[in-house]
């Protein structure tokens, strides 16, 4: 019978391209260097030298084309970085801790600084209260081209517990509506005292922002409308993972989704405040999710914490595994960003450090996966890059990644006052090829 | 003068023996972990969408010890779940024992157990706070169970008072009497097994309806009732008293009348009595704050002390003190560093009073209070996402605490044995 042929060249098709992807492996031998244009954050000076050292977030497009990034100085209770020392905190008002808000516009391949997070945030940091030394959740556009953010301190989960003041007194990460056409910023305030943000999802329908602290993983949600604030319980943890939960998933309709203790994906419905397990079983060792993105078609795409990329197409309940993402499903391979190119058909990522255990000689690694051959193509290296957490493609099918490492300026290094290679926050901008074989 | 190496080598050693020895502490865990060598075992309750029981049905609610060595635990539907189950633990394993639900499809909480007499399980049932927030809700009340773990026999005792859900229970096993309090309503009740009869002693509690975060929920309802040896029943509660007042603008009748709501009152209720009466005895709380209307005053957990007086935790404060029966005292042992809600007390296998502080459904600390030294360690908890609700001890003395979260873990504390 005709259906029943075309079914199983169907599933021969999927099988044979399961099995290409589970085939492939990554010869670290054979990978190349790549040298990217990097666009560094900008603002946050002090004494006539840049603070800027740290990213940590996601990144956005918004209707005019600009990409919405961020930079912090990554003072924090756990570090205070670059040349600086302790002391320094004492003069350095209104910056002790602190991330600018900028925009990269393809078009004139300018960046401009937009907001500071502290006076955003009425934050008056200084040596006994930091402010928002980076910011570790979405950045977010919605449809007027508005953009959402929110705080974070590096080491703020200590007075998630203790509430102890000096010299732990992060008041929390701040929701942050800023509109560039009226240079406007709304704070819309703390949802959890002392807690850094992780994850920022916004349903522009029901206008509700939600998200996750840093390392309790409480979900909340505000609707804006109202300003009434919702909390729920630790429902982002992923007790398999021995790192801080740094992810949640908001699809089209303003689902939310999370992995949970069983190894699948708990979803949230907005409209009931009720939660449901979804009857499937996510890839890999520790079955999460580190980085996700969601399609037009509302398809959840993302990559678990030890590397393994799936999809769950919502409307039909289905899981796919595309395998693991060097080919080696023993090796846990951190990668904690994902961009989707609905065209042509392709995931993009960027295996970075601090997170989870890393191949060491893959890092930094320009990994695209073909979603209609199920094949990975393992790109080039990175040069200077230490770290990514974000990524998006561009309209024009170039790539985004919000990143840090040693920054390459018009092919020069940049050096700090020690004379030692800097740290700083920048988009690299990648343009990939039409053609990939 | 030490050579260079030597000194590196010296300052190993000091690190080694500070952080070294004690791993867990140093990079596995937050400010406050549970030293991660103290917990063996980490058991997950809920099975996942397969069940028996799914997530959202796993919030652990009570934990008792039988005498067939395994601890008894009780859970309700959160979040969306819609069903309350038995399950048993022997902090090896978890085992699932009775969907409650399939047998009393509107109970979607099993709010407590207690031993009944022949180590039965008694229990008693509610529903959600957005059922009780409905006024067209249906609910048809809560139930009382026995359940016999051996023969798995269940036996429905029925309904208490309809539209009602039961808060908590205590069991006098010599007199086959029940009480309990209901909720949101706060009567005092009884209930005697053979016969069914149940008698109502009326309202002990206006709970007051509180709105935090966007969940409904009736504060100031009684938590936890307790007897003495003589089947005397106690609890605490408010105390309104209406006064005239002295220099008042009249009313309608003339005299301006004060209600006043005196918190952390213990009452208790003699077998036989149809009216429980005011001991005299009030529970510790911040000086000035019991006579507070919105601060809730009252005994979140009780365990009976050897020497026939009875361990208690108040809610907002978390104080410590011991309540003797026999001449209505109240000695306040004083409470843990910022901790507050004692709401969970057990003794661990090394004599040690073990008890558990922090809001109701939220981040908890693992306390305890050693009697002989009179001293009072915050011990920490056992992850930073932990959750957890109640504890008690095994029959190895180890502390199991038990989540209230959709997906929950009970974590076994072996540093009480």
């Amino acid at each position: 019978m005709k259906p029943n042929k075309w079914r199983l060249l169907l599933l021969l098709a999927v099988m044979m391209g399961s099995l290409q992807a589970a085939a492939q492996q990554l010869d670290v031998k054979s990978i190349k260097k790549l040298r990217l244009s990097m666009i560094p954050v900008g603002g946050l000076e002090w004494r006539g030298e840049k603070t800027q050292n740290t990213n940590w977030n996601k990144i956005s497009q918004s209707p005019d084309g600009r990409i919405w990034f961020a930079g912090g100085d990554h003072w924090g209770t756990d570090e205070v970085t670059g040349t600086w020392d302790k002391g320094d905190r004492y003069d350095r008002l209104w910056g002790f801790g602190n991330t600018v808000l900028s925009s990269y516009d393809p078009k004139t391949d300018q960046t401009a600084v937009a907001v500071e997070f502290d006076r955003a945030s009425t934050i008056f940091s200084n040596a006994e209260t930091p402010g928002h030394g980076k910011t570790h959740s979405d950045i977010i556009t919605d449809s007027k081209g508005r953009i959402y953010f929110a705080g974070y301190l590096g080491g703020s989960y200590n007075h998630e517990y203790t509430r102890a003041y000096y010299p732990k007194s992060y008041a929390g990460g701040a929701i942050i509506r800023y509109d560039p056409t009226k240079d406007e910023v709304v704070n819309f305030g703390v949802p959890f005292p002392n807690g850094g943000i992780v994850a920022l999802k916004y349903d522009e329908k029901r206008n509700l922002i939600s998200g996750l602290t840093v390392d309790r993983a409480k979900f909340w949600s505000i609707d804006l409308t109202t300003m009434e604030l919702f909390r729920y319980e630790s429902i982002g943890r992923m007790s398999r993972v021995t790192d801080r939960v740094r992810e949640m998933i908001m699809d089209r309709d303003g689902y939310c989704y999370f992995a949970n203790d069983v190894g699948g994906l708990t979803r949230f419905d907005p409209d009931t405040h009720e939660f449901t397990d979804i009857d499937i079983k996510l890839p890999g060792k520790l079955a999460d999710f580190r980085a996700s993105v969601v399609s037009s078609k509302n398809i959840i795409y993302a990559i678990t914490t030890d590397g393994f990329v799936w999809s769950y197409d919502i409307k039909r309940n289905q899981l796919e595994e595309y395998g693991h993402i060097l080919g080696m499903p023993e090796q846990g391979h951190y990668t904690p960003n994902i961009a989707l190119d609905e065209e042509w058909g392709r995931l993009y990522f960027i295996a970075g450090n601090h997170g989870g255990p890393i191949l060491r000689e893959a890092l930094n690694l320009i990994t695209v996966l073909d979603l209609n051959k199920r094949k990975f193509h393992w790109m080039g290296q990175v040069d200077g890059l230490e770290g990514c957490f974000g990524a998006l493609v561009a309209n024009d099918h170039t790539v985004y990644f919000s990143s840090f490492g040693h920054l390459y300026e018009n092919g020069k290094l940049e050096l700090g006052r020690d004379g030692k290679p800097a740290t700083r926050p920048y988009l690299v901008k990648y343009e990939p090829p039409a053609e990939l074989d | 003068m030490i050579p260079q190496h030597k000194n590196i080598a010296a300052w190993s050693i000091l690190f080694l023996l500070v952080f070294g020895l004690n791993p867990g502490t140093v990079y596995s865990q937050r400010v406050g972990g549970i030293p991660e060598q103290s917990i063996s075992r980490r058991l997950l309750v809920s099975n996942g969408p397969s069940g028996p029981i799914k997530g959202g049905e796993s919030a652990v609610t009570d934990l008792l010890l039988l005498e067939d060595g395994w601890v008894y635990g009780s859970t309700k539907g959160t979040w969306g779940g819609v069903k309350c189950h038995l399950f048993r633990t022997d902090s090896e394993q978890v085992e699932h024992v009775l969907d409650l639900t399939s047998k009393f499809p509107q109970q979607i909480a099993i709010t407590d157990i207690a031993i009944g007499k022949g180590n039965v399980i008694i229990g008693s049932t509610s529903s959600s706070n957005d059922v009780f927030d409905d006024s067209g809700n249906t609910y048809e009340g809560g139930r009382l169970f026995s359940f016999n773990p051996a023969s798995r026999q269940l036996d429905d005792y029925g309904i208490i008072a309809p539209g009602q859900g039961i808060n908590c229970i205590t069991v006098d096993t010599a007199r086959g009497i029940v009480y309990g309090v209901t909720y949101p309503a706060g009567h005092l009740f009884s209930y005697t097994i053979g016969t069914g009869n149940i008698t109502d002693f009326g309202e002990v509690m206006t709970p007051w309806r509180v709105k935090d975060f966007g969940q409904v929920s009736w504060r100031g309802v009684p938590k936890v009732l307790f007897l003495d040896d003589a089947g005397t029943l106690y609890y605490a509660t408010y105390l309104r008293e209406n006064k005239g007042a002295e220099n008042g603008t009249a009313n309608e009748t003339g005299q301006q009348t004060r209600s006043t709501l005196k918190g952390g009152r213990i009452y208790r209720l003699t077998p036989g009595s149809d009216t429980p009466v005011f001991t005299g005895a009030v529970i510790p709380t911040q000086t000035g704050m019991d006579s507070d209307p919105l601060y809730e005053n009252g005994i979140a957990s009780v365990i009976r002390a050897k020497d026939g007086g009875f361990w208690c935790g108040t809610i907002n404060d978390g104080f410590l003190f011991k309540f003797y029966p026999s001449t209505s005292t109240v000695v306040n042992k004083g409470k843990a560093f910022q901790y507050w809600n004692l709401k969970s007390l057990a003794y661990g296998g090394d004599d040690n009073l073990y008890m558990l502080g922090g809001r109701d459904e939220d981040n908890s600390w693992l306390i305890n209070y050693n009697p002989m030294m009179g001293s009072i360690n915050t011990i920490g908890w056992p992850e930073n996402t932990a959750q957890v609700g109640v504890i008690c001890a095994d029959k190895a003395g180890r502390i199991l605490m038990a989540e209230n979260q959709r997906h929950s873990f009970i974590w076994v504390y072996e540093d009480s044995k």
